[in-house]
């Protein structure tokens, strides 16, 4: 079985090395989207033994992660799992997020960080509960975590999948994608390691509020 | 006149001008061009003799004529707006694919493994 691991980065050289790392001891197909970083991303994730392809501009997650699907499937990936690059996703959590789809059980997993108790700063608590609720509304897909970048899908299940949007948003379009397929979706739980550097990375209010309004224009356009 | 009067008919000759001289340098299409033309000579002419548009009252029924050209221009500027979002996303998704393109062409050269 082919398990490929992608990561998209963006400016990730302090932590991009002990990811790589990391994810190693549960695959060597490693790739990580380098998003047009200004700094020593792609340099640091290739010592590392990453296989490395390279933005030339930033263009966002959505971006990033259409071209590591593409990528992962084009070397013939069963699986593909998807993570953060800044370190707050656990590569340990990877056998237990993929296991509903070898057993045969789901076509994408999310790793949840609302599934287990664990403290999380109170906007991120309040704030991507709204998040599900707008998917859920504009999409009719329910998640417990829609804007975890943890997931896993089948190889069937990326072949599918059709990203318009570039950024963050892409993590509603996925849901919007999975009801469209009618993908079977299992969400397990996850940790979640918090640091102030992977606070500043995620989302804040600012950008959470264009993410609201980038998904109103997806579902009036597309 | 009135201030308000002077100040539409100054501001749809400078368009109309605009658009004329974008129009001789090729910048825009001769249907493009006669539509907007049309539309800053008509913003002129409803500023000037705002009772041209009566009419459009008695059928509509409000009151006032130029309260149907304001709502009819709120529908036509949300309608321009929608339609530069979409096209803004679509450009987007092309650069992505551009770019995303070339990162995959780039490894095949530098062969990354």
């Amino acid at each position: 079985m082919n398990l490929t691991v992608i990561i998209p980065a963006y400016n990730e050289e302090k932590h991009i090395g002990e990811v790589v790392q990391g994810v190693k001891k549960y695959t060597e197909n490693i790739i990580v989207i380098d998003d047009g970083s200004e700094d020593k991303t792609s340099e640091i994730a290739q010592k590392n033994g990453a296989k490395v392809y390279r933005h030339f501009i930033n263009r966002g997650l959505g971006g990033a992660l259409g071209t590591g699907i593409s990528v992962a499937l084009s070397e013939q990936a069963d699986i593909i799992v998807t993570l953060d690059a800044d370190g707050q996703h656990d590569p340990a959590e990877i056998p237990r997020i993929i296991k509903p789809i070898i057993d045969g059980k789901a076509d994408v997993v999310i790793g949840s960080r609302f599934l287990v108790r664990q403290s999380m700063p109170l906007f991120r608590r309040l704030g991507n509960p709204f998040l599900n609720f707008i998917t859920f509304f504009l999409f009719g897909i329910w998640s417990t975590d829609s804007q975890s970048g943890m997931r896993a899908f089948s190889r069937k299940a990326a072949q599918s999948l059709e990203f318009y949007t570039d950024k963050m948003e892409v993590s509603s379009e996925i849901l919007k994608e999975i009801k469209t397929h009618n993908f079977r979706l299992k969400e397990v739980p996850i940790k979640c390691i918090y640091t102030d550097y992977s606070l500043s990375k995620g989302q804040g209010l600012v950008v959470g509020l264009k993410t609201l309004i980038k998904l109103l224009i997806l579902k009036l356009t597309k | 006149m009135t201030l308000i009067q002077f100040l539409v008919v100054g501001l749809t000759l400078l368009l109309f001008s605009k658009t004329f001289s974008d129009f001789k340098k090729k910048k825009i299409a001769p249907r493009a061009f006669i539509f907007w033309e049309g539309l800053w000579l008509a913003m002129a002419i409803i500023a000037i003799l705002p009772q041209v548009t009566t009419p459009l009252a008695k059928i509509s029924g409000l009151e006032r004529g130029i309260d149907i050209v304001v709502y009819f221009s709120i529908v036509f500027i949300f309608f321009i707006l929608f339609k530069i979002i979409a096209s803004l996303g679509e450009i987007n998704y092309k650069i992505t694919q551009i770019v995303r393109h070339l990162a995959l062409k780039d490894s095949e050269k530098n062969e990354p493994r």
